[in-house]
């Protein structure tokens, strides 16, 4: 391996591992504040990935699909909180699981039924086409473009959650829901912006994937399986860990793929187990879980 | 009356935790609630702060009810929470977790922030460390602190001096007279009896989630079977 090639498979994992950040911060994020395993996670990024297919061939702008299709899912996430989730807190959690996984079955099915089981090529806009002089290699302008948003959503996260009211009472309510409520928060109030919010974060990354790994109704079944082992890999509730997570994942599977190809899809397994048996809660979970 | 609890049962899952449980709490009092470990002390607590709510009875302040309620409208009618093991946020920083206490507080909060830092110079000290490298009794100032803010008219503390040296312990009953001197009201569930005598005007005993003892700190030390028992503690000759 020459280290351009080296260069291009490290950029490459980076460009896969900022996308699985942010899909594994939307899903800790609804797991920390609401104890929710939303297995559905994956299915509502497929969601957002078709939503932006057909927005894109109903108006010819990529720009538009990025910014509507996470509103449009995240509606839906917000709706399927307040008329699904809500009649379920407080019971059985084994009835949650079982309405995630009902989720999943009844999107996957919608979406076939609606764009058909082919594959769709969705174009990069013509601004991203083509690649750029970077750092000694030509990379691709759309990769980089990849990176450029997902470090960028996550600063903004970070930023949301450290600096704002609303990232407060995020991180109190995740740490003592009972707490909060005594301290005057009515914390069912953000349930449902919450799950929204963590939803769109997968559809965005939906759409942005789109044009690298092609809109299919098996792309959320994969991903849903990575975006879990990353907020495991990185310590449940931990936003850095995620994103170190996400990051390291990302790599290890895409040098995988050159040096190893056959275990490409076991990477993430392998790291998982080796960082469980050394951390249990995570690289950078904290001891209270 | 500003508290008045009626005859409640409060249930934990199944178990039958309070069964019938009635006190009151004037205004400027501070009251104990003394009980062993199972006695329903904390229920009690959870139970008026909303908690936990009862299936029977009824808790009133200043003659409205609250049963029912959820905590966080509790908390706005100046019902603050003490509680027991402290429970103030690790992750947050001291001054995150008296901003988070401020939210729902309609107070400036700056001058709130220099109220309490003005009284417990040791938050002001670690302002930006995280909560959780704080020692037991600097937790316990910041879990008293939160319940400061604003302007309380009950605090309801849940065991303030468990786990605590004698010499902080001393300190934080110093701090809980202070408060009620200022006018506020607390209900002080504890499990140390001394202490409760020392701080309280008046008391409750209780045991198997039920009153059975009600009066002055020289009626309870002229009932020496009823500490020894309902509180375990041996008779003092």
């Amino acid at each position: 391996m020459t280290p351009q090639t080296a260069f291009i498979q490290l950029l490459n994992g980076l460009t896969l591992g900022v996308m699985y950040v942010i899909i594994a911060a939307g899903l800790s994020l609804i797991f920390g504040l609401m104890e929710i395993i939303n297995f559905a996670h994956g299915a509502l990024y497929m969601l957002g990935a078709y939503f932006g297919l057909t927005l894109f061939q109903l108006t010819g702008s990529f720009w538009l699909s990025l910014a509507v299709a996470p509103l449009i899912v995240g509606s839906i996430g917000m709706l399927l909180e307040r008329f699904t989730f809500r009649p379920l807190y407080g019971r059985n959690p084994l009835y949650q699981i079982l309405l995630t996984f009902g989720l999943v079955l009844i999107i996957n099915n919608a979406a076939e039924l609606f764009w058909g089981t082919s594959y769709h090529i969705f174009p990069r806009p013509a601004e991203l086409q083509g690649v750029v002089p970077f750092l000694g290699i030509a990379y691709s302008k759309y990769r980089l473009f990849v990176l450029g948003i997902g470090a960028a959503i996550s600063v903004l996260f970070w930023f949301m959650l450290k600096r704002t009211r609303l990232g407060l009472i995020i991180r109190a309510g995740t740490h003592d829901r009972q707490i909060a409520g005594a301290f005057g928060i009515d914390i069912s109030k953000y349930f449902t912006l919450v799950f929204g919010f963590g939803v769109a974060l997968a559809a965005v990354a939906g759409v942005v994937l789109s044009p690298i790994v092609s809109v299919n109704p098996q792309m959320g079944d994969g991903i849903i399986i990575t975006a879990f082992v990353v907020v495991i890999v990185g310590g449940l509730g931990s936003l850095p860990g995620a994103i170190l997570a996400g990051l390291l994942i990302g790599v290890l599977e895409s040098f995988s793929k050159i040096v190893f190809p056959a275990f490409t899809d076991a990477t993430m397994y392998i790291v998982m187990a080796l960082v469980l048996l050394l951390w249990p809660q995570g690289l950078l979970g904290s001891e209270e879980l | 009356m500003l508290l008045q609890v009626q005859d409640i049962h409060t249930y934990y899952g199944q178990s039958h935790v309070l069964q019938g449980l009635s006190l009151e709490v004037g205004e400027r009092e501070i009251v104990s609630l003394l009980g062993r470990n199972g006695a329903g002390k904390t229920t009690t607590i959870h139970s008026i702060m909303g908690l936990t709510p009862p299936r029977a009875g009824r808790i009133l302040f200043r003659g409205e009810e609250l049963s029912g309620q959820p905590p966080y409208q509790i908390f706005r009618r100046h019902i603050k929470l003490v509680p027991q093991g402290r429970r103030i946020i690790p992750s947050l920083t001291v001054e995150e977790n008296l901003k988070f206490a401020l939210l729902m507080v309609r107070s400036d909060p700056r001058r709130e922030l220099a109220r309490i830092y003005e009284q417990f110079s040791v938050l002001q000290e670690r302002r930006n460390q995280k909560a959780g490298h704080l020692s037991g009794g600097e937790r316990q100032m910041l879990a008293i602190g939160r319940a400061l803010l604003g302007k309380p008219a009950l605090i309801l503390m849940d065991e303030p001096s468990e786990g605590l040296a004698p010499i902080v312990v001393r300190e934080i009953m110093r701090i809980i007279t202070e408060v009620n001197e200022r006018g506020v009201s607390i209900l002080l569930a504890e499990q140390n009896v001394k202490l409760a005598l020392e701080t309280a005007d008046r008391h409750y005993v209780i045991d198997q989630g039920r009153v059975r003892f009600s009066g002055s700190g020289e009626a309870l030390r002229a009932h020496p079977k009823i500490m020894e028992s309902y509180l375990g503690v041996a008779a003092r000759s």
